[in-house]
């Protein structure tokens, strides 16, 4: 009985730890000018000045609106001491929701690094179930170049299973 | 015959008039900016060199601004470093004022009171004991107004040379972020020293 038990709870735990480790693969089109990490469990892509971006997801748990968490994430990073230079919200029309619902919010935020100031991009958008994540980061002169660029592939995101 | 050439003598001079009027208009230009930076003491040293390459000068330069003179061709410029020199450019409000009319009317105000004192000083010879004190204090009024004008004429053709520029400088908040707790995991794992670390790219 206890042997029963036993491959029972195993059996359980190897598959919560396979649901676990099924992530779901989010992307966005590389842009011009940043070269994409391999085998990496996330999306990376690093421009040559130092200018990385990084998409991943997270469950939509509690399932909330992207306005709660675009709310939640502002009010977190604020109260953390990030200076808000810029907010705005983005279309990505690839992600598998109406219209209606799909949108993004995304947040540029400054603090220092060493000596040197850095601004760091927080975006997020719902896809189904899914709650996608963007984080872009660099010197500030040097994100300012790539800016538009990033901005515009936050449109391109796209969700699918690996 | 004589009648025709003085009209087109007039209308010679109304047609030159009007071309020099425009020609010379006499533009006095401003910029009032604030931007956020981390060191202003760096930032003004940076934008008081800015302004000495471009042929100008600062005037005030303190913690929290700095004003500056400089030519009005090295304007289209400022922006530009302005935005390379801080963290952000707050505000920038660029302003001009054309002062081709007050100075027309110093001009005049200068010329009709020079004349009014040359001819006082003709009646002065000839006048009596209470008439030279009357011309005298006349003479003493007209004087002034006339220094005042210069005074005015010199500052009006100071502004159009030289644009004035006030910088205000705002500091950068500098402190670096603290990691507070959230109730939702995701939100845990956000920051910047976090996602440079996790990237590789170091940070704290």
């Amino acid at each position: 009985m206890s042997l029963r038990v036993g491959l029972f709870v195993t059996v359980v735990l190897i598959a919560s730890f396979l649901t676990a480790c099924t992530t779901l693969d989010a992307r966005l089109t590389t842009p011009s000018g940043f070269a994409e990490f391999r085998h990496t469990s996330d999306f990376r892509i690093v421009s040559p000045e130092g200018v990385v971006l990084r998409v991943r997801t997270a469950e939509n748990k509690p399932e909330q609106t992207i306005d709660f968490w675009a709310k939640t994430l502002k009010r977190q990073l604020s109260q953390s001491g990030y200076a808000l230079l810029a907010e705005g919200t983005f279309d990505p029309k690839e992600l598998p929701l109406p219209a209606a619902s799909r949108n993004g919010a995304y947040f540029e935020w400054s603090a220092p690094v060493g000596t040197e100031d850095y601004t760091y991009l927080t975006a997020v958008a719902l896809a189904n179930d899914q709650i996608v994540i963007v984080e872009a980061a660099g010197p500030i002169e040097y994100y300012k170049e790539h800016e538009q660029q990033i901005h515009k592939a936050l449109e391109t995101l796209t969700i699918s299973n690996p | 015959m004589k009648r025709r050439l003085l009209i087109f003598a007039n209308l010679l001079c109304l047609v030159s008039l009007s071309a020099h009027l425009f020609a010379q208009q006499n533009l006095a230009v401003s910029v009032e900016a604030q931007i956020a930076v981390s060191d202003p003491d760096q930032a003004a040293h940076s934008i008081s060199l800015w302004a000495e390459q471009h042929d100008g000068y600062f005037v005030v330069r303190s913690l929290d601004r700095i004003s500056f003179r400089v030519p009005p061709k090295a304007l289209p410029e400022l922006r530009a470093a302005l935005d390379k020199m801080a963290y952000q450019v707050l505000t920038y409000n660029p302003a001009a004022q054309d002062v081709s009319n007050e100075l027309s009317k110093v001009a005049a105000g200068i010329t009709s009171r020079t004349d009014a004192a040359d001819r006082i000083m003709k009646y002065l010879s000839t006048a009596d004991v209470s008439g030279t004190l009357a011309f005298e204090k006349e003479l003493t009024g007209l004087v002034e107004e006339i220094e005042s004008l210069e005074g005015r004429k010199r500052y009006l053709l100071d502004s159009v040379a030289l644009a004035r520029v006030e910088v205000g400088l705002s500091s950068a908040e500098r402190d670096i972020p603290e990691v507070l707790p959230s109730s939702f995991a995701w939100i845990n794992n956000l920051g910047l020293y976090r996602f440079l670390n996790a990237t590789g790219r170091g940070g704290r």
